[in-house]
């Protein structure tokens, strides 16, 4: 059973922990899954992926598992809904900051955000961003400052 | 009237954190980056990997949402890099390498992130962060607080921390905001700072109370209980007992009427010492309970561990000398334990006053065995629980050192093996209140004394000092407790009541902040000629 070592972790906890694990984490521990939705509370297992700002994520996952409840599905997608939008203006966002920083010669390299969601989760709105995270070379700042105050930051 | 409106744009924060990333990691990632599909310059997959790897390791391992992306990305990876070229990023860094090893090593065993074999073997530093990952995600508060606020100090080499700190200072265009963050960081790199002007010997600090405590876990771990014959239909009660013949019949009255069956239970009763003799006459009489004496007083926990040396049962039940269990008690709470593996069950205990109960008796109420709450802050006392044998074997027995508060330390250790402790209210026991002045405040007395030990030990890394808390001498609310008196079947009028918020008071919070100073002179004391002993030596 896969468990975290050395952590005294909750009935909720283990599930998330569970639910966050590779494909062949989740395939073996299909069956503890199942055990612990049937004594957790969905409301109790919604509230830790929301300490992990994952409910996206994993809720999508439980719901694959047929283990949620309809209101938490029904949330779900109203959330999911909510995070498209947001996604696209970070994304739009990203792709403008991008674009002036690379027409300055400045190659900036998107970090997390919508990009990683996308690759990693395959829809860039499972992952909630606030803020852009753009990794650039030490000698590129001077210039990616004054380039970011005269578009309005 | 017209409103003007700005466009919106997300906070702007410049993290210097060149020193993090290195120019030659960021040189080497941006090197091998292409333009995407989407029009996005795009990292290759082993640099992507080892950037988010970085950004866990930087977040101190707090939280899953990373260790998630990483999996997820490793999954739908077509050809996943091996651990070797995420750690070629790391080009022999003295601080990107070990945090990447780390970071690989906490992944691998949060998410089961398998990258290959090449991860070289953790470090103790490493190693040490990886725990404190661990005891982030299982939300130990304590252990975090005590041990890391500096898991990237852990990480990155000794005396490189000033540059380290310096990294992690922000510039802002307002004054004010720099002026705030900049005070705001120091007192959060606190310890970093000191180790910076103390080297080595103070860098290790954090590490010492976090050593102090793995070491005090794995000496108690191995304390040998022996091996458990493990009978899987068998359970065993174990009972101390030290001069107190009447308790303990009324405890073996309450055994002989369970309903589980004579031949799936066995009751040891261990007597710690008894000087009048009465107790193990009152076990002696009876033929299905093992008697076993330890000549001279040892303290309960010890005589605990003497009866687990010598239990049988697959399942292990404890109660106290003066408890009458519930007849169903050992069948539900053998089953309840049947019911999710890895977890220790704490059964509910209530303490029936009468209708005109003494003042002593309710302050006992409010203040003691309220086992919900207990579990709640995940401790139990041993007056009702059970636990498989192999819990005894892995995670040890009791310590012997403490004379009061080693049930609590019991069940920590328990958790932090991974262990769960659950609360079933219907795993009923009756205990009695304690009736008088002088029997509360001996109480006080242990329950200070064994909760300072525990620091003293290294077992807990920060206690409450209650004679630096105004609960020493200010009562508590007035509602506080009073559910549970009711519910012990007495109802106080508001002049009684008034008399328990003073009792209190009076026979248990002031008594145990006196005691806990004494614990605490005693402890500092006895350091200091410890010290000077071995200067002279």
């Amino acid at each position: 059973m896969p468990r975290v070592e050395g952590s005294p972790v909750a009935p909720a906890a283990e599930m998330v922990l569970l639910l966050a694990g590779t494909e062949r984490r989740r395939s073996e521990a299909a069956a503890r899954i199942s055990a612990l939705a049937a004594i957790i509370s969905t409301s109790d297992v919604a509230d830790e992926m929301d300490r992990h700002r994952s409910r996206l994520v994993l809720g999508t996952r439980a719901r694959a598992l047929g283990i949620t409840s309809s209101s938490f599905d029904k949330d779900l997608a109203k959330f999911l809904g909510w995070a498209e939008r947001r996604s696209m203006l970070f994304e739009s966002l990203t792709r403008t900051l991008v674009g002036h920083l690379e027409d300055r010669g400045v190659p900036a390299l998107p970090l997390k955000g919508s990009q990683l969601a996308a690759s990693a989760h395959g829809n860039a709105a499972m992952r909630i961003s606030g803020d852009i995270d753009l990794l650039i070379g030490r000698e590129h700042i001077p210039t990616a400052m004054h380039l970011l105050r005269e578009v309005g930051y | 009237m017209m409103r003007s409106h700005k466009p919106w744009h997300p906070p702007l924060e410049i993290h210097w954190r060149v020193h993090w990333y290195g120019d030659r990691f960021v040189e080497r990632v941006m090197a091998e980056s292409s333009i995407g599909e989407h029009g996005l310059r795009q990292a290759s997959p082993a640099a992507t990997l080892s950037i988010l790897l970085l950004c866990y390791a930087r977040d101190g391992f707090a939280g899953l949402r990373l260790a998630i992306d990483i999996a997820a990305l490793a999954d739908r990876m077509s050809d996943v890099p091996d651990g070797s070229e995420i750690l070629a990023f790391a080009d022999d860094d003295r601080e990107i390498r070990p945090a990447l090893v780390a970071a690989l090593a906490v992944a691998r065993n949060v998410v089961g992130l398998d990258l290959g074999q090449s991860i070289p073997p953790l470090t103790s530093r490493e190693d040490r962060a990886t725990r404190l990952a661990n005891w982030r995600l299982a939300g130990d508060a304590d252990q975090v607080r005590a041990t890391t606020r500096l898991v990237d100090a852990l990480l990155a080499p000794a005396r490189s921390n000033r540059r380290f700190v310096s990294s992690r200072l922000r510039p802002f265009h307002s004054p004010k905001r720099n002026v705030i963050y900049v005070g705001k960081t120091l007192l959060r790199w606190l310890p970093a700072l000191v180790s910076v002007a103390w080297g080595r010997t103070a860098y290790a600090l954090p590490h010492c109370r976090l050593t102090s405590r793995v070491d005090a876990i794995d000496r108690l771990r191995s304390a040998d209980l022996g091996s458990f014959s493990a009978d899987p239909n068998l359970v065993s009660v174990v009972i101390a007992v030290q001069d107190d013949a009447a308790g303990l019949a009324a405890t073996l009255d309450a055994l002989r009427a369970q309903t589980m069956p004579r031949d799936r239970m066995e009751v040891i009763v261990v007597d710690d010492g008894s000087r009048d003799g009465s107790a193990p006459c009152a076990a002696e009489r009876e033929p299905w309970i093992r008697l076993l004496r330890l000549p001279t007083s040892q303290g309960s926990y010890a005589a605990r561990n003497e009866g687990l040396r010598h239990a049988r049962g697959a399942v292990i039940a404890i109660t106290d000398a003066d408890c009458r269990p519930h007849p169903d008690w050992l069948v539900r709470g053998a089953a309840r334990l049947r019911e999710s593996p890895r977890t220790i069950v704490a059964g509910h205990l209530s303490m029936p006053l009468g209708p005109t109960p003494r003042i002593a008796a309710m302050v006992d109420v409010v203040h003691h065995l309220d086992q919900e709450r207990y579990v709640g802050k995940g401790v139990a006392v041993t007056a009702n629980l059970f636990a498989p044998c192999a819990a005894f074997e892995e995670v040890g027995g009791f310590n012997t050192a403490l004379r009061s508060g080693g049930d609590f330390e019991w069940c920590r250790r328990a958790r932090t093996c991974g262990w769960s402790l659950v609360f079933h209210p219907d795993v009923r026991t009756v205990h009695p209140p304690r009736h008088s002045a002088r029997a509360l405040i001996a109480k006080s007395k242990r329950v200070a004394v064994g909760g300072r030990r525990q620091v003293h030990q290294g077992l807990v890394p920060s206690g409450r000092r209650p004679y630096l808390s105004p609960r020493a001498v200010v009562p508590p609310h007035r509602s506080r407790g009073l559910d549970r008196v009711r519910a012990n079947g007495a109802d106080p009028g508001y002049l009684r009541w008034l008399a328990v918020g003073i009792g209190q008071v009076a026979l248990v919070q002031a008594p145990q902040a006196i005691f806990a100073l004494r614990a605490d002179i005693g402890a500092l004391r006895a350091r200091h000629q410890a010290r000077r002993a071995a200067r002279r030596h």
